[in-house]
């Protein structure tokens, strides 16, 4: 494939909405998990909240009331990438910027409204200007109506591994000449009926801050990507190239965990065909380790028999931020700006206390090894993603 | 990535449930036919609501014998929509499941409320309540859970995408699937939609007054807007280097596809039409193919006096004048807005045309309106021959697709 350059990143996340100040949070060990047991609703447990949110500096309160938080979120995290890769305005990508957004939960806080003026009152007594931001493509679109994107602009809808989709949807649409650079990412919204959702369906096992099982999160994470000579040619500070993304899928019911160490092997080594690489040019990993058992012992299953004894420098986010889409968006664009400043921060953990090789898990911030940088993605309902960056 | 051009991608397998016939046959001649499938709703009570009627389907007339009875009750209606329509679709395909490397397999479909209208019981019990609702209900939320449902019938474990544009899903679910195989990344795509009607849905169209009490009416000039809907359609891509090889038959090329954004307003067409012509220029510089090559417009038509204006527009934008004499049908007037399935359905619809030559009719249009200066095929089919078509979606958003299905 065509080496991608990642020129932009914009986050709104549990640890900040700066990226240094991300990277300083996951060096530091922080954690930016809240007990949400008091929120109505929402049963007892953790969750990644972003707190102290202020789109003001990006969307202007008037304008502000007509977005739902996942699109506030979305659109502040557009705007900044697109600042960052030196972009924002640039009349040659109004139609010339591709938006791929991947979500979990966009479109829940409207539609939980909506449906509870249904339910308390009646269906006449519903919202009507809660109804269209309920679609899932809420957040995409008002990026592209805020920031005047006239491109392609898709919203995809799976788990975790959903950024991995999306970048493979972003490269196609470089490769294919529809635009010249693209903005993918992904935007998840915390919700208590979800919380309480996944709660009764055992999806969150584990209730205690650094114990064993997944937490939801919520944010935005937007990476700017565009050819790598492209970006060279004007001048643009690359963080990363992406060289490789892979994806597969494990069949099984949708709702549940499905630890499938053949299937995210498969997308690891899908990642490595498309760089043209082999294992042993991969130096270092960020893991997808979510906190639960059964998923992580797939990984490094699948680590061991990809790689070998290895080694490979650990690290992973989950931890401090919880899982959703934006997750694995966030994890990609933590690597990236990890390839910028040739460091790791510290695993920040999960379920398993210890992991055998090729995994060295960091207990503190390093040095980047040599090598590729390894990105891995998985989620609810059997879907796995691995991207390269170099 | 090769080009349309260079790397053909063909339909071999069709596989539909809607309103007018669950099976592809039965919808067919539902469509050729002039079938209506709008009616009174007795999914759930709509006494409450302003309007009373939709295009809703009877599961009893799908033949869903093929799942046992725990799937039937662990999947939701959008999921047996999806499962019967992909038997039927790679029935139509012959192929066999288990010759398929089950890692070339990618499931790529468009979807919104998924299972809401199960999970909605789960939110009603919590919102009146505060008590939990049955696990099986909150099991169905959540669009990716149609493809993961499929995929995992399927036995696939290749890509797995869930395109969520809203009205536009569907439509751009086929072409990113088209985009997988060029890229080489399957060989095979399951592509398409499914979509099932939900309170959400009934009461935000019926909450904007975007609703028509009757049965729409999509470009007359009375129309006073849509008729929900629901279904499933599928279809069955490979590239046709793939497809000759196995000796299989096509019905058309996806020859190729358009998407934009209006970066105009959530739910409002942008009026000149401008926004819209670009979808549907875009899908045919993919395909390169000139717009006087075109046979047929499958139009979004909603019915909704904006919409159909804006759409009209958008299509007098591309065609010129040409475009009022340039057969364009809204199917919505039979089997109802399906919304994020609308596009899949369609583009079955649109495969089918291309295929057998018979464009089917816009019911229930009778008055001209002079900001819809189009042939809308009035409510009787008409034989044709159609060598290039258009399937068009405009989604809230703004988000604008469009495909360009070919006989070659």
């Amino acid at each position: 494939m065509r080496p991608l350059a990642v020129t932009g990143v914009g986050i709104v996340s549990p640890l900040g909405s700066e990226p240094c100040a991300v990277l300083a949070a996951l060096d530091q060990g922080q954690k930016g998990l809240v007990a949400v047991r008091d929120a109505p609703l929402a049963g007892s447990g953790w969750a990644g909240r972003v707190v102290d949110f202020d789109p003001g500096p990006v969307i202007p309160p008037m304008r502000a009331r007509r977005l739902d938080r996942a699109s506030q979120f979305a659109v502040v995290a557009a705007h900044r990438a697109l600042s960052a890769a030196g972009l924002l305005g640039e009349e040659r990508l109004r139609r010339g910027l591709g938006v791929v957004m991947g979500t979990s939960s966009a479109g829940s806080g409207p539609l939980t409204v909506f449906l509870e003026a249904l339910y308390r009152q009646s269906p006449e007594a519903a919202p009507p200007f809660e109804f269209p931001n309920t679609v899932a493509n809420a957040p995409a679109s008002h990026v592209s109506i805020e920031l005047k994107l006239e491109g392609p602009n898709t919203t995809l809808a799976h788990s975790e591994a959903v950024t991995g989709m999306a970048l493979v949807l972003g490269r196609q649409m470089i490769e294919d000449g529809r635009v010249t650079a693209a903005l993918v990412g992904a935007v998840d919204e915390w919700n208590p009926y979800y919380q309480l959702g996944y709660e009764q369906i055992g999806a969150l096992r584990g209730q205690v801050e650094g114990g064993g099982g997944s937490l939801l999160s919520e944010g935005a994470t937007e990476l700017v990507i565009e050819p790598a000579d492209a970006a060279e040619a004007r001048g643009a500070r690359v963080l990363a190239r992406i060289l490789g993304v892979g994806v597969a899928s494990a069949a099984g019911e949708p709702y549940r965990w499905l630890p499938d160490a053949g299937a995210l092997a498969q997308a690891i080594r899908g990642a490595l065909a498309e760089a043209g690489m082999p294992a042993e040019a991969v130096g270092s990993v960020f893991l997808a380790a979510n906190g639960v058992e059964a998923m992580e012992r797939a990984e490094a299953e699948a680590l061991a028999a990809v790689f070998g004894a290895g080694p490979l420098a650990a690290t992973g986010i989950k931890g401090a931020v919880g899982e959703r889409s934006t997750s694995g968006a966030l994890g990609v664009a933590v690597a990236a700006l990890c390839r910028a400043r040739h460091r790791l921060p510290p695993y920040a953990g999960g379920s398993l206390a210890s992991w055998p090789a090729p995994v060295r898990l960091l207990a503190a911030p390093g040095e980047l090894p040599p090598g590729a940088t390894l990105v891995l993605l998985y989620g609810f309902g059997g879907n796995y993603a691995a991207v390269i960056l170099s | 990535m090769p080009s349309f051009s260079d790397c053909p991608i063909v339909v071999t397998g069709l596989g539909a449930v809607t309103a007018i016939g669950a099976g592809r046959e039965a919808f067919w001649q539902g469509l050729i036919e002039g079938k209506s499938g709008i009616r009174p709703l007795e999914l759930f009570d709509p006494a409450a609501y302003r309007t009373q009627t939709a295009a809703w389907i009877d599961e009893a007339a799908l033949d869903l014998s093929f799942l046992g009875p725990r799937d039937r009750q662990r999947t939701s209606r959008a999921d047996r929509f999806a499962l019967a329509a992909t038997r039927e679709a790679i029935a139509d395909a012959g192929l066999e499941l288990g010759s398929l490397p089950p890692e070339r397999l990618a499931v790529v479909l468009g979807s919104g409320a998924g299972g809401l209208i199960e999970a909605e019981e789960w939110f009603g019990k919590v919102a009146l309540s505060g008590r939990l609702g049955q696990v099986r209900e909150i099991l169905a939320h959540g669009p990716d859970l149609v493809t993961n449902r499929v995929a995992s019938w399927l036995g696939a474990r290749g890509i797995r995408s869930t395109v969520v544009t809203a009205c536009s899903s569907s439509t751009l679910s086929v072409g990113q699937a088209a985009d997988l195989l060029r890229a080489g990344l399957a060989d095979v795509v399951v592509t398409g939609g499914s979509d099932s009607l939900a309170r959400l849905t009934y009461g935000g169209f019926n909450s904007l007054r975007a609703v028509d009490p009757d049965p729409c009416r999509p470009f007359d000039r009375e129309r006073k807007g849509l008729s929900v809907g629901e279904g499933a359609g599928i279809l069955v891509l490979e590239r046709e280097v793939d497809a000759r090889r196995r000796g299989a038959r096509w019905y058309c090329r996806v020859a190729g596809y358009g998407s934009t954004s209006d970066a105009y307003h959530m739910t409002a067409p942008e009026p000149s039409g401008a926004a819209g012509a670009r979808a549907l220029t875009s899908a045919l510089e993919s395909a390169g193919i000139d717009a006087s090559a075109v046979d047929y417009v499958n139009a979004h038509g909603t019915a909704t006096p904006h919409n159909d204006r804006a759409e009209a527009a958008a299509l007098h934008h591309v065609f010129g004048a040409r475009a009022a004499r340039l057969p364009t049908s809204s199917i919505k007037s039979m089997i109802g807005h399906c919304l994020c399935s609308a596009g899949a359905v369609e583009a079955v619809a649109t495969c089918l045309t291309v295929q057998r030559g018979v464009l089917p009719p816009t019911l229930r249009w009778e008055s001209p309106d002079p900001e819809c200066p189009l042939d809308v095929v009035p409510n009787v089919a008409r034989e044709q021959e159609v060598r290039v078509a258009l399937s068009s979606s405009f989604a809230f958003g703004g988000n604008s697709a469009c495909l360009v299905l070919s006989a070659e």
